[in-house]
């Protein structure tokens, strides 16, 4: 599946820049390239050339493995989206493709499945890069949403996987006699391809179709992938690809049934792990390189390629003829790449499979091999060796490796290996198809694999853990077939491509290898496929140790020190104790590290990046897949048949100290080799470690232990710091975080229907507003039968800044605070939320001058696109415009703007702008005194309204307000002011064009936070303020009017004498120089 | 007043409820008495001004529900017109009012005008209609094709408030993602 829609995307990406050009150039390259590797060559560079053109970003961060393959597929394409199987026949031709591609569309079947495979591989490998590539650059995108990079860039991934691996036994199979099959399949894909990669292209779309194949259509996925091999395949019609395909063949054969596996298992996992496979992938191609990269240039490469030529040896005695095709193709472009760079044949084997696996068993044993490809190796030498076998004893070699697979699957899902099994032929269909599917879950394990590398091994255990140990054996035994069979084979010339296109591969793998983040994804990856094996991969454990043990020790070795970066110490350490190759691994894989990275250092950079992030999303995503266990869940997977609690502990190390963890990781991973040679000892000894590193214990203060609550608040009424008829409010304190919250209660008392649908309603908005001007909610708390709502706490309303007995707010700040109220109203009004209850106690102020709204418990959501019918019931009467008060259902977000202009104006007058009696007939009067009675000129609706007849005025009024005001507020101000309290609402400004207004926008002072809040000691709210005004307030009224009383018959006028009172006794009385100072 | 407006709403529940139970001599009689029963909620002295859109939505009702033609709806409607925009003239012109003022809307109001009360009354009344109104205005045929198709029309077009709300998820699952790390 992935793979499949992997190359679409990558085939779509690529498309989209030159769609027309691919085409074009899969043609010629078909007809033309299979013969002419240096034409394809060209077609390669040119493709590269215009891709970057194209604007593709990441082609051009990738170009060379790309171009290769990505030219190769581009060209092809065009001839092979058409004919995909005269394509892949063409690409044969080099060998088989002179008949071949007379007999493409037919023979396609018989003829071109072998080239196909091998194209496909080519493209597998092609498309392994490419992704790679596109990898880098979604992961260069950081910008870019994660999620949909994420999710794109495992989908990638999971594409040339599944394409490598689906592909490859493709070609066997359709050696074997399935070739109509395949090709049909690949026909299916080159067509579903296109249609895919278009929509690939785009990283969203990629992801959902990615996703929505993985899930729903596997089988048109499945024959998407071949068909996308296919298309690769005719790019690779070239040897190169026949390289590729072979090992590719092979690998996906194993890997697609290890993946129908773990798919089945691992299906929602995988569909899941789409975003993570897809990152798995491209941990995997950073590792399938360094497989490759080390294989080649790590001498170990011998030592595997004797398994792999055992295995290559039995698989073309098995295959017979259609393994020969397929590896021959494979061994050409293997042994080319091979020839070209090192020219051992093991290690072009190794390259080979490295190459061609990382495109087909990359997928598989890229992701868990390259790291773990290593550890696959090592596994797949062990699932080799061990599956081997049952691949030798039945013909197909594909098919057996399938098995192998299978088997390793088994422990995942044991009904797909039977899949994988089962078709020999069809086998190859279902096999592609299961390794589509497998290489959808085998990026899953892949991602597993690669997230548990990087961390915890979460997933892998699981997923990764098998799938990937079942694949890496899988497509390392394949690689090594087919690149034993193929290194006799290779042309130069072409092995030369195929070397670029392969060193490109292993450049980016190797760059991955190289860089030290690559190096630390494939050493965890390593680690973790080391890891996983013993831990989930008991066969391949086993079978590891046996074979590819040594192998798989020194690309561990290597890998462990890339993932080393915080574990490679440990790891290192460990393996060297344990394992002595590892430690000779490592050396290789220092070197290849250094050596690539310059040549494709921007890629390794991004393969860092990707993996890191990769890494660490899968980290997450593991552990939260691991039941939210951190690191440890991949340590309880491996111990989850060892040890739970130790888990437990390290989980809660984990969790303080990562990096603690990580190298307690690979140290348990390391454990978990030694422990499978030795046993579980070492796992209990970390453990221990773990337990003596914790920091010491927070204590908390005696407060806050006897609290039964998390939030702590003042027993009593002291920590109430408001009161309404929802119930109190209270100030509390977090008692671990030190967090203030406020504490809402929701009142149960007198609710005949239960739960109160006003605090539901509100707590349903409140989740769906994040904004800087709205309060947030934090949780909901059920406590003692009671129902608390948490907000953040703010210190202030603006009801208690504006009577504050000290402080007093600037202009500036005003002017600020207005504008902060008009921004929220705004994001209110534009998220379709009516807030209905504002008012200055409504209004929250932090201690820096920050606004928010809070109370949404009259708000609601309202429907720009209709008028609905709305209650009037709602807001405070002296903040009610005047078409509430005439009984008008149907309003708007002009309502709020109304209340938050009084709101404003009282900022200035520190009272209410229109303060009725309490009833709506008072306040209309308020209302028409202030504003004039209205006419039907300023208010054409005004008869509709329903009480219109009810609290007409009795006589006509002339506009007061702007004399009222006049001296209050500044020009600007005014204007603005004047334009909000109309009565008709349509004339209204919105919140928008009320920032817009010269007053916000022209007029000084310029707007000022009013961070000086900050140092008023004590809070105030509008609560508070009351408490002041009736308990200090009404002695110093009485005080001051008898005072008052004196002074008048005195003759002395003292008209503000009230306030100043009351402001000098609180001031004196709460001792607050600050806020003091301030006001005088 | 707020007696004559709830009878006009009694009167359009009593033909439902008659229609239902099969008793059409009451419909009939409705039929027959429909204009007394309006002038008398909503009389042309300017009392009734604050009932006419009340008569006017059980006028409304009663057709729709096929009870008065809309030739009869139509006759009562003309009449209503002038009771109800005969006294908002005076009050709501602009300029000739100033003069005016003093002399009809006073007279007309002052035999008209409610005590508060009343409106209180009639405004909570007003209120608790309207909430009974919208307590069903939730329910569905039953008919999926139809409640799709109330679906497909409410649904407004995409726009920037969807891609507001879009981009706060997003931010979110960033928030998420980096809290998770």
């Amino acid at each position: 599946m992935a793979g499949s829609r992997r190359s679409p995307v990558l085939r779509d990406q690529w498309r989209a820049s030159s769609d027309t050009r691919d085409q074009q150039d899969r043609e010629g390259h078909r007809s033309r390239g299979p013969h002419r590797d240096r034409g394809r060559e060209r077609y390669r560079e040119r493709q590269r050339r215009r891709r970057p053109k194209g604007g593709r970003p990441d082609h051009p961060r990738s170009p060379p493995p790309r171009s290769f393959a990505q030219p190769d597929n581009e060209e092809p394409r065009s001839h092979r989206e058409f004919s995909p199987g005269t394509a892949s026949a063409r690409i044969s031709p080099g060998p088989p493709p002179s008949d071949i591609q007379p007999s493409q569309p037919f023979g396609r079947h018989s003829l071109p499945k072998p080239t196909e495979y091998s194209d496909l591989e080519s493209h597998h490998s092609l498309k392994v890069d490419r992704p790679i590539e596109r990898d880098y650059r979604r992961d260069q995108s950081p910008s870019a949403p994660p999620s949909k990079r994420k999710r794109t860039r495992s989908p990638s991934p999971g594409l040339y996987p599944r394409h490598s691996n689906q592909e490859p036994p493709r070609h066997p199979y359709s050696k074997q006699g399935d070739d109509s099959e395949r090709s049909f399949p690949h026909k299916r894909g080159r067509g579903r391809f296109p249609g895919r990669g278009r929509s690939g292209r785009r990283s969203p779309r990629r992801g959902r179709d990615r996703r929505k194949d993985e899930s729903g259509r596997r089988n048109s996925y499945r024959p998407r992938r071949s068909k996308s091999p296919i298309r690769g395949a005719k790019f690779y019609n070239h040897p190169r690809r026949r390289l590729h395909s072979p090992h590719p063949g092979d690998d996906i054969e194993g890997e697609p049934r290890h993946r129908s596996v773990s798919r089945h298992s691992a299906e929602s996992v995988v569909s899941r792990l789409s975003t993570t496979s897809r990152r798995e992938s491209l941990t995997m191609h950073s590792t399938r390189p360094n497989q490759s990269a080390a294989n080649s240039l790590r001498s170990p490469t011998p030592p595997r390629p004797i398994p792999s030529f055992d295995v290559d040896t039995v698989r073309a005695s098995v295959d017979g003829d259609t393994a020969r095709e397929a590896f021959p193709t494979h061994g050409m472009r293997a042994s080319d790449a091979r020839d070209s760079k090192p020219a051992n044949p093991r290690s072009h084997l190794d390259t080979r499979p490295y190459s061609t696996s990382p495109q087909y068993v990359t997928p598989s044993n890229s992701y868990n091999g390259s790291p773990q490809s290593t550890s696959p190796y090592s596994g797949g030498r062990g699932g080799w060796n061990g599956h081997q076998p049952p691949y030798q004893g039945r013909s197909p070699p594909y098919r057996q490796p399938p098995t192998g697979p299978q088997s390793q699957f088994n422990s995942n899902n044991i009904p797909t290996g039977p899949r994988g099994g089962h078709s020999g032929y069809r086998g190859s269909f279902q096999n592609q198809g299961g390794n589509r599917r497998f290489s959808g879950s085998g990026a899953q394990s892949y991602t597993n694999a690669p997230s548990p590398r990087g961390r915890g091994n979460f997933n892998s255990f699981q997923w990764g853990g098998s799938g990937s140990r079942g694949r890496g054996p899988h497509s390392p035994h394949i690689t090594h077939g087919r690149s034993s069979q193929s290194p006799p084979p290779p042309p130069t010339s072409e092995d030369q491509m195929p070397m670029g296109a392969d060193q490109g591969g292993n450049s980016f793998r190797l760059s991955g290898q190289d860089r030290p983040v690559g190096d630390e994804k494939p050493g965890s990856e390593n680690g973790d496929s080391q890891k996983m094996l013993p831990t989930t991969g008991q066969p391949d454990t086993s079978a590891t140790p046996n074979k590819g043990g040594k192998i798989s020790f020194a690309f561990k070795a290597k890998t462990a020190p890339a993932p080393a970066p915080k574990p490679v110490p440990d790891l290192a350490q460990r393996m060297l104790a344990r394992e002595p190759p590892p430690r000779v691994a490592e050396p290789p894989r220092n070197k290849m590290t250094s050596g690539p990275p310059p040549k494709f250092k921007p890629e390794p950079r991004f393969d860092r990046r990707d993996r890191d992030r990769e890494r660490e999303r899968d980290r997450h995503r593991e552990r939260d897949r691991d039941r939210g266990r951190n690191g440890r869940r991949d340590f309880r997977d491996p111990r989850g048949f060892r040890d739970p609690r130790d888990r437990r502990d390290t989980r809660r190390d984990d969790h303080r100290f990562d990096h603690r963890h990580d190298r307690r990781r690979d140290d348990r991973r390391q454990d978990f080799r030694p422990e499978r040679h030795q046993g579980r000892s070492p796992e209990p000894k970390k453990e221990p470690k773990v337990l003596i590193r914790p920091k010491p214990r927070p204590t908390l203060p005696e407060e806050f232990a006897k609290s039964d609550s998390v939030y702590y608040r003042k027993p009593g009424n002291e920590s109430v710091i408001g009161a309404g008829t929802y119930g109190k409010v209270f100030k509390a304190i977090h008692v671990y975080t030190q967090k203030k919250v406020a504490l809402k209660k929701i009142r149960m008392e007198g609710e005949k229907d239960g739960f109160p649908v006003t605090a539901v309603r509100e707590i349903k908005l409140l989740q769906h507003l994040r904004n800087h001007n709205v309060v947030s909610l934090l949780e909901v708390m059920v406590e003692r039968n009671e129902c608390f709502m948490v907000f953040e706490y703010l210190s202030h309303d603006l009801t208690g800044l504006i009577n504050h007995p000290t402080f007093t707010l600037t202009a500036a700040h005003k002017k600020d605070l207005a504008k902060q109220m008009f921004e929220g109203l705004s994001y209110l009004h534009h998220r379709g939320v009516l807030h209905r209850d504002i008012k200055a106690a409504n209004i929250l102020i932090s201690n820096r001058g920050q606004l928010k709204y809070a109370d949404f418990g009259l708000a609601r959501f309202f429907s720009k696109s209709r008028q609905l019918d709305y209650t009037n019931r709602v807001i405070t009467i002296w903040y009610r415009p005047p078409e509430l008060l005439l009984g008008e259902t149907r309003y708007g977000p002009a309502v709020d703007v109304w209340s938050a202009a009084c709101v404003y104006v009282e900022m200035f007058t520190k009272k209410a702008v229109f303060p009725g009696e309490g009833g709506e007939i008072s306040q209309m009067e308020k209302l028409y005194n202030c504003l004039g009675t209205p006419t039907r000129v300023d208010w054409p609706d005004i008869s509709e309204m329903p009480w219109f007849e009810l609290m007409r005025p009795t006589e006509r009024k002339k506009r007061v307000f702007e004399e009222v005001y006049g001296h209050i507020l500044t020009p600007a101000a005014l204007d603005l002011v004047s334009q909000i309290f109309r009565y008709d609402p349509a004339t209204r400004p919105t919140a928008e064009e009320i920032l817009a207004h010269p007053y916000f926008v022209s007029e000084e002072p310029r707007p000022q936070q009013a961070i000086e809040l900050e140092n008023i000691e004590g809070d105030w709210h509008e609560f508070e303020s009351k408490a002041l005004r009736k308990e200090k307030d009404r002695e110093a009224r009485r005080a001051e009017y008898q005072r008052d009383k004196e002074k008048r018959k005195a003759g002395t006028s003292a008209p503000p004498s009230e306030r100043e009172t009351k402001r000098a006794r609180q001031d004196a009385e709460d001792s607050q120089p600050s806020a003091q100072a301030t006001e005088q | 007043m707020n007696n004559r407006a709830n009878i006009m709403y009694f009167v359009e529940q009593f033909c439902e409820m008659a229609t239902k139970e099969d008793h059409p001599p009451y419909v009939r009689m409705i039929q027959r008495d429909i204009l007394r029963i309006v002038d008398a909620a909503a009389p042309p002295d300017g009392s009734g001004a604050a009932n006419v859109k009340h008569v006017r939505r059980v006028l409304n009702g009663l057709q729709s529900k096929e009870i008065l033609s809309a030739e009869t709806v139509a006759e009562i409607d003309a009449g209503l017109k002038e009771r109800e925009t005969h006294p908002a003239h005076l009050d709501l012109e602009a300029d000739e009012g100033v003069e005016t003022k003093g002399g009809t809307p006073r007279g007309s109001r002052g035999n008209v005008r409610v005590d508060k009360r009343q409106i209180e009354q009639r405004i909570e009344e007003d209120r608790e209609r309207n909430k009974r109104l919208r307590e069903s205005m939730w329910t569905v045929s039953g008919d999926d094709g139809d409640e799709h198709g109330k679906f497909w029309d409410e649904t407004s077009d995409i726009g920037e408030d969807d891609f507001l709300a879009a981009n706060e998820e997003l931010m979110e699952r960033r928030q998420m993602v980096s809290g998770a790390k």
